[in-house]
């Protein structure tokens, strides 16, 4: 076997291990290893001496393959945050729309409700994948830790939408009116099944980005390259947007629960708004019990997400603010 | 001139090579290379994951092409790219005067 040949054979089992889709770049180097082994020969190298030449500039296949893993990770991972998203706003507007047109259901209690949850949660989470990626983008790498929380949170945020879905899925056909019939709204049926698609491709994107960092987390220290504290160019609005992050980093528990409050707040109101009762201390109550119930949400789903949001742990990201 | 001092650098030369033409790998390493006088001497598997993260941007765009039986992979310079180029000029040439102000070469 010649020494490219073995140089490509090492590279394919390198990038495999990375999880790097590695198909099209080893068709490059072979093309490259080629090439310059040609240009040698034709000078009058030897063959073989010409091929060991050309492998040895072109630099360890274990570090090629890494520093490529790098950059794919992050490509998959701004990927999966774009999907996630996709799914989120695709979700909301099948919601909304179920509101609005489709009588009761999506209004009575308990459907509607794990929308409601499903929905903040996902925001949330996006919201601190989006921030990191907007901050990073320019990068070749992103940190680690950094990496690690934006394919965590898309994973999180594809699958509160996934299981928001399938719960209200499971509540509407419990209940004796069953699901929504086909014929009474059949553009509503097709965007709920175009928004399960999305979801599910979000989902497999979001698996690979995971499966991609972890395959980076396995590579000894050595082979990786050493991230930037900080980027070295950012937009103004990732700027901003990191500096909010590092707040509720910093604070972690005051940003809860102000969120908390300003949701009590914000509940009570809409449903007084909503209301349409006569009984003004039912109605009150009414308000207060719901705005109670989504500060408790809040504060439970604080205090489970938010270090795999990495809002409540240090990350890479020092002097932001 | 290898490593750290061309550490951020990379993409200037990259985009740089394909100012003019498009090229593939080897042949942007080689004019990086006669350009420089055989100065600048890249280890040459750095250069195509930044040529993924300088496509992944849209600075530049690819191909395939069959050259003597062999699949090749072709990149251009892409309009958005040729605005980052000019960007990166002006942040070198302010860096090439501090630093030779700085060095008192100026």
């Amino acid at each position: 076997m010649s020494a490219i040949d073995e140089y490509l054979g090492e590279l394919t089992r390198r990038l495999r291990l990375c999880r790097a889709p590695g198909k099209r770049l080893v068709l490059e180097v072979e093309d490259h290893l080629r090439e310059a082994t040609a240009e040698a020969v034709a000078v009058g190298v030897p063959p073989v001496v010409a091929e060991q030449q050309a492998v040895e500039r072109f630099g360890d296949a274990a570090d090629v393959a890494a520093r490529f893993a790098e950059a794919a990770a992050l490509t998959v991972a701004k990927r999966s945050v774009a999907a996630a998203a996709l799914a989120v706003v695709a979700y909301a507007g099948v919601a909304a729309a179920f509101a609005i047109a489709a009588s009761p259901l999506m209004r009575d209690f308990p459907q509607g409700a794990p929308t409601f949850f499903g929905l903040q949660l996902a925001l949330v989470a996006l919201g601190a994948a989006w921030v990191r990626v907007l901050y990073w983008r320019r990068e070749l790498a992103m940190p680690a830790t950094e990496l690690r929380v934006v394919t965590r949170s898309t994973s999180i945020a594809t699958a509160s939408v996934l299981f928001a879905a399938v719960l209200e899925a499971a509540l509407a056909l419990a209940r004796p009116a069953g699901f929504i019939a086909w014929s009474e709204a059949p553009a509503l049926v097709v965007a709920v099944g175009c928004t399960f698609v999305l979801a599910a491709a979000s989902a497999i994107v979001a698996t690979r980005a995971s499966a991609q960092r972890h395959a980076l987390d396995a590579l000894p220290r050595s082979r990786r390259r050493k991230p930037a504290e900080q980027p070295r160019d950012h937009g103004r609005g990732a700027r901003a947007a990191a500096a909010i992050l590092s707040t509720v980093e910093r604070r972690p528990w005051t940003a809860a629960i102000t969120a908390a409050m300003f949701a009590v707040a914000l509940v009570a109101a809409m449903n007084l708004a909503g209301s349409d009762s006569a009984h003004h201390a039912s109605i009150l109550s009414g308000a207060v019990v719901a705005g109670s119930v989504e500060a408790g949400a809040i504060i439970v789903g604080f205090a489970a997400f938010s270090r795999m949001l990495g809002l409540r742990e240090p990350v890479v990201r020092r002097g932001l603010a | 001139m290898r490593g750290e001092i061309l550490k951020g650098h990379l993409e200037l030369l990259v985009l740089s090579a394909l100012r003019s033409q498009a090229a593939h790998g080897y042949a942007i390493i080689k004019t990086i290379r006669e350009r420089s006088a055989g100065e600048i001497d890249l280890l040459e598997g750095s250069l195509y994951p930044a040529l993924h993260r300088l496509e992944e941007r849209g600075n530049v765009s690819s191909r395939w092409s069959t050259t003597q039986g062999r699949k090749r992979r072709v990149y251009e310079l892409t309009r958005k790219g040729g605005r980052a180029l000019a960007e990166h000029e002006r942040e070198w040439d302010r860096f090439s005067a501090t630093m030779k102000l700085v060095l008192g070469k100026a």
